[in-house]
């Protein structure tokens, strides 16, 4: 079912579509709170956040086809309010890799797995951003991409050519090679 | 398969939504549809008590938060509150015009019971 149809049938109160619709774009908004480096408890708060913000708003929303770029926007802008709101002890990388010590979790991680999320996370909050806008919103438009950022239109190429440039090095340096464009 | 997309992959193996995250975004949309009345409140100064509290009023309401607990006291009329929070609908009944329990630490909206159902922004 179109996004459309789902935030129109959802305004109605079609709990079915709500649910499509978190499940959908649920991982969209973590990643974007996650890319901000806070914690699981601080991520959570803006998850929540930004899914108030859609109930509330979900009316107004014109262009479901742009309901991704919305929610990726909403969710930095929570994220930065949350930053500036109070000092916020962001995990550091070392401690929020290794999330659980859930060993089912664990056996469904391989070593590439923890490689590239080593390499992701020595790259700058703008390019996990970024990158994770690309990799769980690939309709956005460089337009979108830059307004949930916060970057100018023009620099969306050249900054998204360097992040992926860096995370390549950030992989080689860790022994992975990467041999695809991408 | 493109590197965005073995990132992808990698982040959701090694960082997935918590399942707790996704359950509290279900909730958030748990009105939608619904007709009720809304209700103004706003944050007030809190009175100086230990611990942490945070005060709101609206006409007849008064709503104390601190850490989990909620305290409040209802306009005449109300026989029960609900409360959406991230993890459920928790009930309290009014006694007295006052009800209170556990709520969880993050954003609530109170759906105050009576002839007709009254509903807070979330605070």
């Amino acid at each position: 079912m179109d996004t459309a149809t789902l935030l129109t049938r959802a305004a109605q109160g079609d709990q079915s579509s709500w649910r499509t619709l978190v499940d959908r774009y649920s991982p969209l908004v973590w990643r974007v709170a996650r890319a901000h480096r806070l914690s699981t408890t601080d991520a959570a708060d803006v998850s929540q956040s930004t899914w108030i913000a859609l109930a509330d708003n979900i009316s107004t929303v014109h262009s479901p086809d742009r309901l991704a770029g919305w929610l990726a926007t909403t969710a930095r802008r929570e994220s930065l309010k949350l930053l500036r709101g109070r000092e916020v002890a962001t995990d550091t990388w070392g401690e929020w890799a290794d999330p659980a010590d859930d060993p089912e979790q664990t056996t469904l991680r391989t070593e590439r797995d923890d490689l590239l999320w080593r390499a992701f996370g020595a790259l700058r909050v703008r390019c996990r951003q970024l990158l994770a806008l690309q990799a769980y919103a690939p309709e956005l438009s460089y337009a979108e991409l830059a307004a949930a950022v916060g970057l100018a239109n023009s620099a969306v190429a050249k900054t998204r050519g360097r992040c992926l440039a860096t995370l390549r090095r950030e992989l080689a340096g860790l022994g992975l090679r990467v041999e695809e464009a991408g | 398969m493109s590197l965005v997309w073995q990132l992808r992959a990698a982040l959701d193996a090694v960082d997935p939504v918590p399942e707790g995250v996704r359950d509290a975004a279900v909730m958030a949309g748990g009105l939608l549809g619904c007709a009720w009345d809304p209700l103004e409140l706003a944050e007030v100064r809190a009175p100086l008590v230990r611990g942490e509290v945070r005060v709101w009023e609206g006409p007849g309401l008064t709503v104390h938060r601190r850490g989990p607990e909620i305290v409040g006291w209802v306009p005449g009329g109300v026989s029960r509150v609900d409360v959406q929070t991230a993890g459920g609908h928790p009930g309290f009944a009014v006694l007295d015009g006052a009800f209170g329990g556990p709520v969880g630490t993050g954003p609530v909206r109170l759906l105050l019971r009576g002839a007709r159902t009254a509903v807070t922004p979330w605070i």
